[in-house]
């Protein structure tokens, strides 16, 4: 798939050093040691497969308007990877998923999130709108970007960070309006000779 | 799995749910069968439909006169494009509002809302519309499409329209007019973000009225009480059977909101068979105790493809889950195992056999 968000990356393009990574944005939060068993298990999966350099991200093919996502971004997978990479501090996983906003109820909005950068089974959950900007104006029908990395620190330690962006793909024009019309009027006469 | 095919003279009317969707399989007999909306499981990815009577060696290609699809909400039409494809002679019933202009701007706007994503709202749809284009170019004089709308009969023109009946009892006109408002209000406007449609108006929901074997069955779909002129109202107000039905899927899955009291008195035998599946997808999963109550208090015979609390995590969705971080909460998987509900009488008795598969159940307080 196309995603314009995550731009072409490699393991390798974001195995930055701690340095690198921005202090978390109010969209983001950061757990600390310990982590769980399971989030062992999987940055040690993806500290293999950093080895191999397997490709995570996927290059933008769309040509479609987009304003971006949210401005509270914390770390820009264009960012040119350090020179000089710490063993001990690396990113060492990244997962993404993608959510279309169900509904925005009490402070919080509901989305359906299925995993776009690996196999993985579609959930529901639950986040709070403060955490995406305040001019974000969340409605059903959004789509949002949830992105975890996994970032093994010194002595051994690790800590996850979690990220939410809204998805702007743009406005509206009045041509696509029209067009849109247009087609939907000829396809809507068309079916009527499917009609019985 | 429920493996044995039913008798040519028995009728059967199973439900699936919930998974993503919800289906009805009815066989009219002389295996003919219709299917009503569709459910996906979500962890197998089967078509509940599909994996149904090929489990019982029934040949969709052959056997299903039509597929219907009840309205535009994705509680019921997940997957229902895969049943349409493999049912190759049925004819594709949706409601009279879905084939209006609005709706097919709808589609293509879904299209546009965040081109190059996977992400779409009414995907289904336009897949059947792909599969109804195709079919209509390859033999003259075939219409593949057929509108709902109240008070037509569906059945013409297949092998079992001389056997038994189907007849649309919703929408009404006012009530696709409705629907045609509602799906206009969620156009896209030259200046507003682009996001996609959730706009599913249950006033365009297809409820049936079917007769096959001497038996007269009511399926309710999503069909809400009203307003005048509309749901169940307009129903009541224009249909009267000359006998009543022994079995009911209940309609907006037990919830109040698709409840009238003259359902259960001018159409259903006294204590029918009621089946339902329940929605836990919202922030309210229904039915709710007080549905439950209310549909008790009706009928002994109630049952649900499976309970109304949220399942709990599989493995996969649990370490899926834990990779989501702190910021998502109340991680959930609302989908669940597919349950199946199976009614079947004989020609001649008075009597229906249920059997359920877990996790379905009868129908309790619990």
């Amino acid at each position: 798939m196309t995603d314009q968000i995550a731009s072409a990356q490699t393991l390798e393009s974001v195995a930055f050093t701690a340095n690198e990574l921005c202090a978390p944005p109010s969209t983001s939060h950061v757990s600390s040691d310990p982590i769980s068993g399971e989030l062992n298990t999987f940055a040690r999966q993806w500290q293999s497969r950093l080895v191999t350099g397997i490709q995570t991200g996927s290059a933008s093919g769309s040509n479609q308007p987009d304003s971006g996502t949210s401005s509270s971004t914390s770390l820009r997978s264009h960012r040119k990877p350090s020179s000089v990479i710490s063993p001990r501090e690396l990113i060492v996983g990244l997962k993404k998923w993608i959510g279309v906003v169900q509904g925005v109820e009490g402070g919080m909005f509901t989305a359906e999130l299925s995993p776009i950068d690996h196999e993985g089974p579609a959930l529901l959950a639950d986040f709070d709108l403060e955490l995406l900007a305040p001019d974000d104006n969340v409605q059903a029908g959004d789509v949002v970007y949830l992105t975890s990395r996994y970032v093994r620190a010194a002595r051994g330690y690790s800590t996850a960070t979690t990220q939410v962006r809204l998805r702007r793909p743009g406005l509206w024009t009045q041509d696509e309006v029209t067009e849109i019309q247009e087609s939907a009027r000829d396809e809507a006469q068309q079916f009527n000779q499917y009609v019985d | 799995m429920l493996t044995d095919p039913p008798a040519p003279d028995v009728l059967e009317v199973s439900i699936f749910g919930p998974g993503k969707g919800e289906c009805v399989l009815v066989h009219l007999g002389s295996n003919r069968w219709i299917v009503v909306d569709s459910c996906k499981d979500q962890r197998s990815r089967q078509v509940s439909a599909l994996t149904y009577l090929d489990g019982i060696g029934v040949n969709p290609a052959e056997a299903v006169m039509l597929v219907v699809a009840t309205h535009a909400d994705d509680d019921h039409f997940s997957g229902i494009a895969d049943v349409f494809e493999r049912c190759a002679s049925a004819i594709f019933v949706c409601s009279e509002a879905v084939t209006k202009e609005e709706f097919f701007a709808l589609t293509k706007a879904d299209d546009r809302a965040h081109a190059g994503l996977r992400v779409r709202a009414f995907s289904e749809y336009r897949k059947v519309f792909d599969i109804v284009r195709s079919r209509s170019s390859s033999g003259p004089g075939f219409r593949p499409l057929r509108r709902a709308l109240q008070q037509r009969s569906l059945l013409h023109g297949t092998p079992a329209d001389s056997d038994a009946r189907v007849l649309a009892l919703s929408p009404s006109d006012e009530a696709v007019s409705r629907a045609q408002l509602a799906l206009a209000s969620a156009l896209p406007v030259p200046g507003q973000p682009r996001r996609l449609a959730k706009v599913n108006p249950n006033e365009l929901a297809v409820a049936l009225w079917v007769e096959a074997l001497g038996k007269r069955i009511l399926l309710g779909a999503d069909l809400l009480h009203g307003p005048d002129g509309c749901g169940w109202i307009a129903v009541l107000s224009t249909f009267t059977p000359t006998e009543l039905a022994s079995v009911f899927k209940v309609s907006h899955h037990g919830s109040i909101t698709g409840h009238h009291d003259g359902i259960w008195q001018q159409l259903l035998q006294k204590s029918p068979v009621a089946l339902l599946a329940p929605f836990r997808s919202g922030n309210v999963s229904l039915p709710t105790i007080e549905d439950r109550s209310r549909i008790l208090s009706l009928t002994e015979e109630a049952f649900i493809t499976a309970g109304s609390r949220m399942p709990t995590l599989p493995r996969a969705a649990r370490r899926e889950a834990g990779s989501l971080g702190p910021l998502a909460r109340n991680v959930r998987e609302p989908w669940g195992t597919v349950g199946h509900v199976r009614a079947r009488s004989q020609l001649g008795g008075d009597t229906w056999s249920v059997v359920y598969q877990a996790p379905a159940q009868r129908l309790s307080m619990a």
